[in-house]
């Protein structure tokens, strides 16, 4: 069995968490829960994305807007999108990343992509991403400026 | 060597975006009965979200409905239908051209029944507008016990026109 190593407890929150916090708009059964971790780390002109989880028909919204609020709303001039993580990929999930290319080139920036493994490389592949995109075999090499080791 | 045992599921979950996931895992644990490599269960994965994403996204597009996920062991191979009572496709044929999508949406890539094609080793789709939608795939394992009653001649497919609950498709 191949399940992803992460515990999914979108469906069963408790309206109210026991701390009182309030509870996250992206929880609840049309939220992404757990499934789905988007981060970021500015370095200079460039922006590092990580995703880690599933990429898919539930996740798809948040990653659109993450991505859209800290890239394109920002000054950064190149986008490292690092898909390495990604435990799931659908069809809704690639067209959100596909989407993001085109609006990246659209902004007249730069993007590159470190692409998940496994089937979900497959799912990249039948788009043939890598012709829209440098895609590099780590985020180290996508950073690094001088290396040409394209995937 | 031993009969793949016989077994079956079924399962029905409103169209929602969290149950895409809830089918797909399902039917992950159901078809590992089968001696699949992880690569083919992370295929069928796939090919199952994009059979009940489709449900959520197209048949039912505004308030949730019914859909059905039924599965079955059968010959060697696992039988999965997804099964809608939504708006239809009146244009089967054209809908499964890659590339094809009614949505309006910009990052929609039409690639759903694409890759329910390239995962899985069959697939067929009944649909009529106005009645709903029944996507049936089937898959098994490249390199499994099947692959020795394959060569022997011996019965490769479950049975024509019938879903995987064993029952008649509907017209």
């Amino acid at each position: 069995m191949a399940a992803s190593n992460f515990v999914r407890r979108g469906a069963g929150v408790p309206a109210e968490a026991p701390d009182g916090e309030r509870p996250r708009a992206d929880k609840g059964p049309q939220g992404t829960g757990d499934a789905l971790q988007v981060t970021r780390e500015a370095r200079d002109q460039t922006l590092v994305v990580r995703v880690v989880g599933d990429l898919d028909i539930r996740t798809a919204a948040t990653f659109r807007q993450q991505v859209d609020e800290w890239f394109l709303a920002s000054d950064h001039r190149r986008l490292v999108l690092n898909l390495s993580r990604v435990t799931f990929l659908d069809s809704t999930g690639l067209g959100a990343v596909l989407g993001r290319v085109r609006r990246v080139r659209d902004a007249g920036r730069q993007m590159v992509i470190v692409p998940p493994g496994g089937v979900s490389r497959a799912v990249l592949d039948v788009a043939a991403l890598g012709r829209a995109v440098p895609l590099y075999r780590s985020e180290r090499a996508a950073l690094d400026e001088e290396a040409q080791t394209h995937a | 060597m031993p009969e793949a045992p016989y077994n079956h599921l079924a399962l029905e979950v409103p169209s929602l975006p969290v149950n895409a996931e809830l089918c797909r895992l399902t039917v992950a644990v159901f078809a590992a009965e089968l001696p699949f490599t992880l690569g083919e269960i992370e295929q069928l994965k796939v090919a199952v979200a994009e059979a009940v994403g489709n449900c959520i996204l197209h048949a039912y597009p505004g308030e949730p409905g019914r859909i059905a996920l039924r599965a079955r062991l059968a010959d060697g191979a696992v039988v999965v239908d997804v099964e809608d009572w939504g708006r239809g496709i009146a244009d089967v044929a054209l809908a499964r051209q890659p590339s094809y999508t009614t949505s309006t949406d910009p990052d929609h890539v039409g690639l759903g029944f694409a890759f329910m094609e390239q995962f899985t080793d069959a697939l067929e789709v009944v649909s009529a507008p106005g009645r709903g939608t029944l996507v049936r795939m089937r898959k098994r394992p490249a390199h499994g016990q099947d692959a020795v009653g394959q060569q022997a001649g011996l019965s490769p497919r479950p049975e024509e026109g019938t879903g995987a609950d064993g029952r008649p498709l509907r017209p």
